[in-house]
């Protein structure tokens, strides 16, 4: 089976005698100046850069300003980074500014391949609205509603006049002869697919349960002693960077957020947990676009960021956090605290500044104000960012592979209704 | 049209001065039993600007004055003034005639001398105005714009009368004001007169409006039949709002400067009138064929009432499918419907209409609470009026225009524009994708220049491409102060 959508995300450290070069370059690359564009990347869904500073540390030293490329791409790993070094090489001209970049870079193929390994981090938890679909399969199933509403609009008045299973065949018909170039057939989108994996996490939690009941208590007493202690930021909604300019110029927006993991294991261990089950849900339950009534977001992961200092009372490991969604800044974070508070305050709520949360589910996100407040406080500005898809919602895409699975088969009048109410 | 008492005025006749006195007792009463426990949502009254309470319909002669005011001192004397002049929503305090009420923008507020740090606690979007927001709003053109593209709205006069004389005597006292003090001074803004009393307010497009208004416990009396109560923390700060919390106020030291007070937003729309009826005309045109004239109105009828969500009368699609239903526009029916059940895919109220985008009730996604919390949480209060003569519906029909400029100043208020009017103009009016859609936004609203989806069975009809029929010609961003706070800045 081929692996659809797997997330990749590279963090490099940057030589700080070549920031100011890598500052320029990502300026001219989001530009389109320069002769690297996150474009040319092979079967790619989205694609950032972005720089992750350290500007005001808590506690010790500023920690190296990192270099991140996240993209989604069609799959393993190994298959896109040879894809990569093959046709993009161009890729050399971001990362050469990197500290310990093979010298000749994509050239020195296994070694680029491995320093980009080293780098690779594993998303802690990953959340895709389609993992069942590659994206040349996005592109044709888009292709494919577009000669529909080309064959509709062409000649309504004739076709309106049918029953409607006859329209849907007619329909079939005139896009295997017209456009014969299109893929109609009804594959794809498994739901037999998940349900081994969803046993396996049935199982594992079972073995796991009588372990969890045990350490509970003591858990929750430590929790509710720290989150009292804890300190939230607080004050209207604002937006002190600027961050809004590079919002909003497509059907599609990008956030990029990094925060500090509160001091000790203990936060790490239970963000581990709570990232490991969110993790689970995407990879098996939410499965098609809808993520418990969100329906806007594409693409989006947390990602673990270590410390790997020697002293480690002065370690800060950081929560990254990447999303590729649908529609404006507002409504996302708005369908956040509406649909999902209790998942979003479990995993920030063992960060920094985040609103006063109670007992991992409580609070935290449901304070609206404070909520955006702190979210705007830990975004970075995406220097470049590109989406393969532009124009098309999660919704959009859903519907489009939703459409084109049917159009092959034998629809009942009712069946045929309901397709045709979708175009 | 039978209507229930309500706060907006407009439903009760005007020879009365009577409206007031109407509802006196039940707001004394109201008063008199809202102590803080049994009304922990209650308003008051005596300092919000009374534009929250009431559009005052019953002055049905409107005008906006804006200026950009000059030095500090004269300019907080010039407030100092016009603060008592204010209308409060306590009936009592209101004069007999003549309604005056202000807002400042956050430029205005710096200008009388309000500290930076207090300033700095106004909304974001505020503080950078609704000219460096054109691209978010979906604003084509902000250069063109003739309000607020040079960031010159520093103050907003609104001035309502009960009659022509009146309106141009509180228009000239002001501007005599505005002038005394240093403020330089645009055009006037005047509104169209309303028509009748007690009978919806057709815009320009011929549509009654104002009938969706969100209700307000504790500050509107009594609430009409599908008007949906909402948290005082919507529409007036110092009050939870929504999520139960209180919404940021900004504070000026000890003194809460937000208390009591709201966020105004106002636009100048001009609406292409025969643009609008002439597209539906030709449209209907096009799927009947030349002949049949009755037929042809009576399409392009539908199809204009398929983009705004309901028709003329304000019957709505879902209640009245087919034909512009008396029986669907009475009290009781007018506003009470959803979509999810009725109507989930859109065949009777396109989900790219403009009502159904401005409002999407229940059918914002999973369940019908589920969905109706998340709405409930984009509510605005409308106070727009028109501009321009109306144009005759003849030439309006045959896609003639007149050469003269009409339109809707719209204005809302709520205590958060992010989440209010800008969330509604972004995230439902204009966004591409709402509920599903495919790169089209309100035909009514929109940029214009994208299909519209009119869901039919057994296969919809697509209007490939619908021209602009609004032109946004500018506006901004206002803080609406409460009477103490209007003292309070004024104070220096
Ligand atoms: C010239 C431009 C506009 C025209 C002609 C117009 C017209 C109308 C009409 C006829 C209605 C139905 C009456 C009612 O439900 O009260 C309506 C409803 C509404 N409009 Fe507009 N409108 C315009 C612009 C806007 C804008 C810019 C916004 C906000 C961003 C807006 C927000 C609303 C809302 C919230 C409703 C109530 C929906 C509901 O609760 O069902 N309108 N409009």
């Amino acid at each position: 089976m081929r692996r659809a959508s797997t997330p990749l995300t590279i963090l490099a450290e940057i030589d700080p005698e070549l920031r100011d070069e890598l500052d320029y370059r990502l300026l001219c690359i989001h530009r389109q100046v320069d002769a690297f564009h996150p474009s040319q990347l092979p079967a790619t869904h989205f694609a950032r850069f972005v720089i992750i500073d350290d500007p005001t540390p808590s506690v010790g030293e500023r920690l190296p300003a990192l270099l991140a490329w996240e993209c989604n791409h069609d799959g393993t790993i190994d298959d896109y980074l040879s894809a990569v070094a093959e046709h993009t090489p161009q890729i050399d001209r971001v990362f050469s500014c990197c500290t310990g970049y093979p010298r000749d870079g994509t050239r020195n193929f296994d070694d680029w391949v491995l320093w980009m390994r080293e780098r690779a981090h594993r998303s802690m938890a990953f959340y895709t609205a389609y993992g069942d679909v590659s994206h040349q399969q996005v592109h044709n199933d888009r292709a494919v509603h577009q000669a529909i509403r080309e064959i509709i609009d062409a000649d309504r008045p004739a076709l309106r006049v049918l029953p409607p299973e006859e329209l849907h065949r007619r329909i079939a018909r005139e896009l295997a002869t017209r456009y014969p170039q299109l893929d109609i057939s009804a594959q794809g989108e498994g739901t037999m697919r998940w349900a081994f994996g969803k046993l396996i996490a049935v199982l594992a939690l079972l073995v796991f349960l009588p372990f969890a009941l045990l350490a509970f208590v003591p858990w929750y007493v430590i929790l509710r002693r720290k989150e009292r202690a804890d300190a939230a930021t607080a004050g209207p909604v604002h937006d002190p960077r600027n961050l809004w300019v590079a919002e909003d110029h497509f059907t599609q927006n990008q956030l990029t957020h990094i925060v500090d993991i509160k001091p000790g294991w203990f936060r790490v261990a239970t963000l581990w947990i709570v990232l490991t089950v969110i993790d689970a849900l995407a990879k098996l339950w939410y499965v098609h676009g809808d993520l418990g009534g969100i329906v806007t977001i594409h693409f989006a992961r947390w990602v673990f960021v270590p410390d790997r200092r020697p002293e480690p009372e002065l370690r800060r490991h950081r929560l990254l956090f990447f999303s590729n969604y649908d529609g404006s800044w507002e409504n996302y974070l708005g369908e956040f605290i509406d649909r999902a508070a209790g998942a979003l305050t479990a995993v920030w709520s063992n960060t920094v500044g985040f609103p006063a949360s109670r007992a991992l589910r409580g609070e935290g996100a449901r304070d609206e104000e404070g909520f955006k407040r702190w979210a705007r406080d830990c975004q970075v500005p995406t220097l470049v960012w590109w989406t393969g898809i532009s124009g098309s919602t999660v919704q959009n895409v859903r519907n489009d592979l939703w459409i084109r699975r049917r159009i092959s088969r034998e629809l009942d009048e009712d069946e045929a209704r309901a397709w045709l109410r979708r175009l | 049209m039978p209507r229930t008492t309500t706060p907006d005025l407009r439903s009760q006749p005007v020879q009365a001065a009577a409206p007031e006195q109407l509802t006196m007792p039940s707001m004394t009463e109201q008063l008199a039993s809202s102590d803080a426990q049994s009304h922990p949502q209650g308003v008051d009254l005596e300092e919000v600007q009374g534009l929250l309470y009431s559009s005052w319909a019953d002055h049905p002669y409107a005008a906006y004055l804006f200026a950009t005011l000059g030095e500090a001192k004269r300019a907080r004397a010039w407030l100092r003034q016009l603060a008592a002049q204010v209308t409060p929503a306590t009936p009592a305090l209101r004069p007999a005639h003549g309604r005056v009420q202000v807002a400042l923008s956050p430029r205005g507020l710096q200008a009388l001398g309000v500290p930076k740090e207090v300033i700095a606690q106004l909304p974001h979007e505020a503080r950078v105005g609704m000219f460096a927001r054109a691209r978010v709003l979906g604003d084509l053109d902000p250069l063109g714009f003739t309000l607020g593209a040079k960031d010159e709205l520093e103050v907003m006069v609104m001035v309502y009368a009960r009659d022509p004389a009146a309106r141009d005597e509180l228009v000239s006292a002001q501007r005599a004001a505005l002038q005394a003090a240093g403020a330089r001074l645009l055009p006037v803004e005047l509104s169209t007169p309303l028509g009748e009393p007690g009978k919806l307010e057709p815009e320009h497009f011929g549509f009654a409006d104002g009938i969706s208004q969100p209700f307000l416990r504790g500050l509107h009396d009594e609430p009409r039949p599908g008007a949906d109560p909402i948290p005082a923390g919507e529409l007036v700060l110092g009050y939870p709002n929504a999520y139960g919390r209180m919404p940021h106020s900004p504070r000026w030291g000890d003194f809460d400067l937000g208390r009591n007070g709201s966020y105004l937003v106002f636009r100048k729309l001009e609406q292409h009138v025969e643009r609008f009826w002439g597209t539906c005309t030709e449209q209907a045109r096009a799927l009947l064929g030349e002949g049949a004239p009755a037929a042809t109105q009576a399409l392009a009828d539908k199809l204009a009432a398929k983009m705004m969500g309901r028709w003329k009368s304000g019957a709505s699609l879902t209640l009245a499918p087919d034909y512009d239903d008396p029986a669907a526009t009475t009290a009781e029916r007018l506003n009470t419907f959803g979509y999810l059940a009725e109507d989930r895919d859109g065949l009777r109220c396109p989900i790219s209409s403009h009502v159904r985008r401005a409002n999407p009730r229940d059918a914002r996604g999973g369940t019908v609470t589920g969905s109706l919390t998340v709405t409930g949480r984009h509510r605005i209060l409308r106070r727009g009026r028109s501009f321009g003569p109306p144009l005759p519906e003849a030439m309006a029909r045959a896609g003639k225009g007149d050469g003269q400029a009409r339109g809707l100043y719209f204005l809302c208020l709520q205590t958060s524009i992010a989440r209010g009017f800008e969330f509604i103009q972004q995230s439902w009016l204009t966004n591409p994708g709402f509920g599903g859609l495919y790169q089209e936004s309100d035909p009514i609203t929109g940029p214009g220049g994208c299909p519209f989806t009119i869901p039919e069975d057994p296969v919809r009809l697509r209007l490939p491409s619908v021209p602009p029929m609004v032109t946004m010609r500018g506006g901004g961003y206002f803080f609406l102060p409460s009477r103490p706070a209007l003292a309070r800045i004024a104070e220096g």
